[in-house]
């Protein structure tokens, strides 16, 4: 399913929780949102699914407005951290109104998930743990196929063993149906495995969208020891984000090619020069220019 | 349109039924002790004491006549249970807004709880007249004060008004944020004239007492009067307790078109004249005036973060 | 069976590519050998599929593997190295890189040398030893 806003503005109450946000996914495609609490990232996805109506702006899914018209949301999964069911109802009568709400569901499939996690079929809804809870989501959401999934922090408060196994649950189901796949998410190790794109929200702005490799092309730490210190404008290029200085060790943050960024640098004649791995974490924050993250 | 696409979905009537099974149950055992097994009690005493004219029936006599006031203010509050759960629920646990992420649209989610709770209304009272009836007929032997036409015309009568009661419970729920608020809400419009008044007399005799204002005279007593016929009319559950329109027919074919005369000796109107019928179609027509004011209402409403916020000036406001 | 290394600059799909290319040359996987699918590997590994997809074209591409319409992937009975000169230029280019930064990170001459032929013999590539 193709996604597309265009202009996407939202307020609560003179309090803006999306200012101008614009992007298009293209089918299939795994994108990744993240950004601070508060950013808005929930605002978003509730937005996209047809939850929330955008105060301006447009949002269509197949260029249909999943808010009005019912039946896209037929194809559209939602997964939440926070989750809300029928603390009455036993699974296996969540899963029968799943199952004649959403005409693409798959019996077999739903049974073998539930299988799969342990899940009885008799228990009720109020007494299971919060990560059965969780699981049952997964179930519900992933049976009837959707053509779009939207993950609203899916993995908070996943332990790790089960936080890999959602994660090639989900791959899973993007390999096998080419499933189109919004996910929003602190984790940004997650993020890098399995995104296509990854977009940057911060006080309702969409700040940036890149491809993680580009990201990782472009930025580096690179540590120079030189013996002497260079002239000032060695330092002023406007390619180093930022330039630390400890005795005759320069740590410097840098967006560029790394082949020309060691050309640059061995020009100098330092007396050591090393490329430090980045984590993808540090690389956001200096790509963004520290936008809304203390960078000091 | 044909009648299938009309209706909800069956898994949302299945899905809103589950929820108000439990409300639904107790409901329907109460009524069902109150009428029908109470007869069968009575008759059975009635025939083992050889026909002698026991008060029991007298009392099933009377509930079809006119509730006691127990059963009528219970009635009441079972439906405003019903509604207020049926909608205010979902809100409080949250549901609604998984709900609003499914393919239904808005008007079917409403339109869903309605149908649901009118039928956990009605089909006490039908099912319990189909047996009072079946005992009435099968009793030949016994003298009864009333035919089945009372039976039927109170099942009637008492789906109907709590019919009403759903629809103001219905608004209420969609209009406020919570079930507590919904419930409040309810109430004060369902009990609030009779209350006022008994408020309103309380104090009026205290005055009396105290020698301000003296008993029987003057302007004070004559609005006193007004307001406590006000106060009849506008309190719901009177309405199950001592209906005017309420007469006892003797059959369901032939109903007795006699018009009602109220009298009230000591107020300003001297009489009121009402037809049970006319009476009726009002009621069901302000059942389904309520009933779209709350779709038009909630096809407005948007939910905010906390899903409690409804047409904020602020949201409303700002959209191009 | 791939191990996958986030903290790594290098790009995943790159990743995948030289580490398909290493399973051959040290006999993990064989000439004629099955590749798993790409589902396969978007689940096992818990990554993009598209990711896979863009390491196994690029491999097909070098003629390392080859897809057979209806049967899968499999190892090329032959990998036949083609001689490209403008890749060679980006190799040399890469080799003075790392001989840059080994230089100056102390290592000797001979010490670099060395562990070239470490890596060639492991890799079952070295003539000598």
């Amino acid at each position: 399913m193709h996604v597309s806003l265009k202009e996407v503005a939202k307020y609560f109450g003179g309090h803006s929780a999306l200012d101008s946000v614009s992007f298009d996914v293209p089918p299939g495609a795994v994108f990744g949102v993240v950004g601070p609490n508060g950013a808005g990232k929930t605002t978003l996805l509730k937005t996209i699914m047809g939850m929330l109506r955008p105060s301006s702006g447009s949002v269509t899914v197949d260029g249909r407005n999943p808010q009005t018209e019912t039946a896209v949301r037929a194809g559209i999964g939602y997964l939440a951290e926070a989750q809300y069911y029928y603390l009455d109802f036993t699974v296996s009568e969540t899963l029968c109104f799943y199952r004649e709400t959403y005409p693409t569901w798959q019996d077999e499939r739903s049974r073998e998930l539930c299988m799969g996690f342990g899940l009885s079929m008799r228990a009720k809804v109020k007494h299971l743990s919060r990560g059965q809870r969780t699981q049952l989501g997964v179930v519900l959401a992933l049976s009837y196929v959707p053509k779009l999934l939207l993950l609203d922090e899916p993995t908070a408060g996943l332990d790790p063993v089960m936080r890999r196994q959602f994660l090639a649950l989900l791959m899973d189901e993007v390999a096998q149906h080419g499933t189109t796949v919004l996910i929003s998410s602190h984790q940004l190790s997650d993020l890098e495995r399995i995104c296509d794109y990854v977009g940057v929200l911060h006080q309702g702005k969409l700040l940036d969208v890149a491809r993680i490799e580009d990201l990782k092309r472009q930025v580096f730490t690179v540590q120079v020891v030189l013996a002497e210190p260079p002239t000032d404008d060695f330092w002023r290029q406007e390619w180093m984000q930022s330039v630390r200085q400890h005795g005759r060790i320069y740590t410097v943050v840098a967006q560029g090619e790394r082949d020309s960024l060691a050309s640059y640098f061995a020009a100098a004649k330092p007396l050591a020069l090393e490329f430090i791995e980045m984590p993808l974490e540090d690389i956001f924050i200096a790509r963004m220019g520290g936008e809304g993250y203390a960078f000091k | 349109m044909p009648l299938s696409k009309m209706l909800p979905s069956r898994a949302l009537l299945r899905k809103d039924w589950r929820m108000t099974r439990s409300l639904f149950l107790v409901f329907a055992s109460f009524i069902t002790f109150a009428s029908t097994l109470t007869l069968a009690y009575n008759i059975v005493s009635y025939r083992a004491a050889e026909g002698a004219w026991l008060g029991g029936l007298r009392a099933s006599h009377r509930l079809l006549e006119s509730s006691s006031g127990f059963h009528g203010a219970a009635m009441v509050l079972f439906a405003i249970m019903m509604g207020v759960v049926s909608m205010g629920l979902e809100r409080d646990k949250g549901t609604l807004s998984v709900l609003l992420g499914m393919p239904y649209s808005r008007r079917d989610i409403l339109s869903s709880k309605a149908v649901v709770s009118l039928l956990q209304i009605s089909l006490p009272f039908i099912a319990n007249a189909l047996l009072m009836t079946l005992l009435l007929r099968t009793n030949q032997g016994v003298n009864f004060p009333f035919g089945v036409g009372a039976i039927w015309s109170w099942a009637v009568h008492s789906v109907l008004v709590l019919t009403f009661v759903l629809c103001v419970t219905l608004l209420a729920s969609t209009v406020s944020g919570k079930m507590l608020g919904a419930a409040f809400l309810a109430l004060v419009i369902l009990f609030f004239p009779f209350g006022m008044y008994a408020l309103v007399h309380v104090n009026a005799t205290q005055w009396q007492t105290t020698g301000l204002i003296s008993h029987g005279q003057g302007l004070f007593w004559h609005f006193s009067d007004l307001f406590s016929d006000a106060a009849n009319y506008l309190t719901v559950p009177l309405w199950l307790i001592d209906f005017p329109a309420v007469v006892a027919v003797n059959s369901i074919v032939h109903v007795d078109m006699n018009v009602i005369e109220l009298v009230f000796a000591n107020s300003v109107w001297s009489f009121v004249v009402v037809h049970p019928y006319v009476l009726y179609l009002l009621l069901a027509g302000l059942c389904l005036g309520l009933y779209t004011w709350a779709q038009k209402w909630f096809a407005g409403t948007e939910l905010n973060m906390m899903m409690n916020c409804w047409r904020c000036p602020a949201c409303v406001g700002s959209l191009a | 069976m791939f191990n996958i290394d986030q903290r790594s600059a290098t790009p995943i799909y790159q990743q995948l590519i030289q580490q398909v290319k290493e399973a051959i040359l040290r006999g993990g996987l064989c000439a004629g050998d099955k590749m798993p699918s790409v589902r396969e590997l978007a689940g096992q590994l818990a990554i993009n599929p598209n990711t896979i997809q863009k390491a196994y074209q690029e491999l097909e591409r070098q003629g390392v593997i080859e897809s057979l319409r209806g049967r899968g992937t499999f190892v090329c009975q032959s990998v036949a190295p083609t001689v490209d000169a403008q890749k060679q230029a980006k190799v040399s280019e890469s080799l003075r890189r790392v001989v840059i930064e080994a230089h100056y990170l102390g290592l000797s001459a001979e010490k670099i040398m060395t562990m070239v032929e470490e890596h060639l013999h492991d890799l079952k590539l070295g003539v000598n030893r």
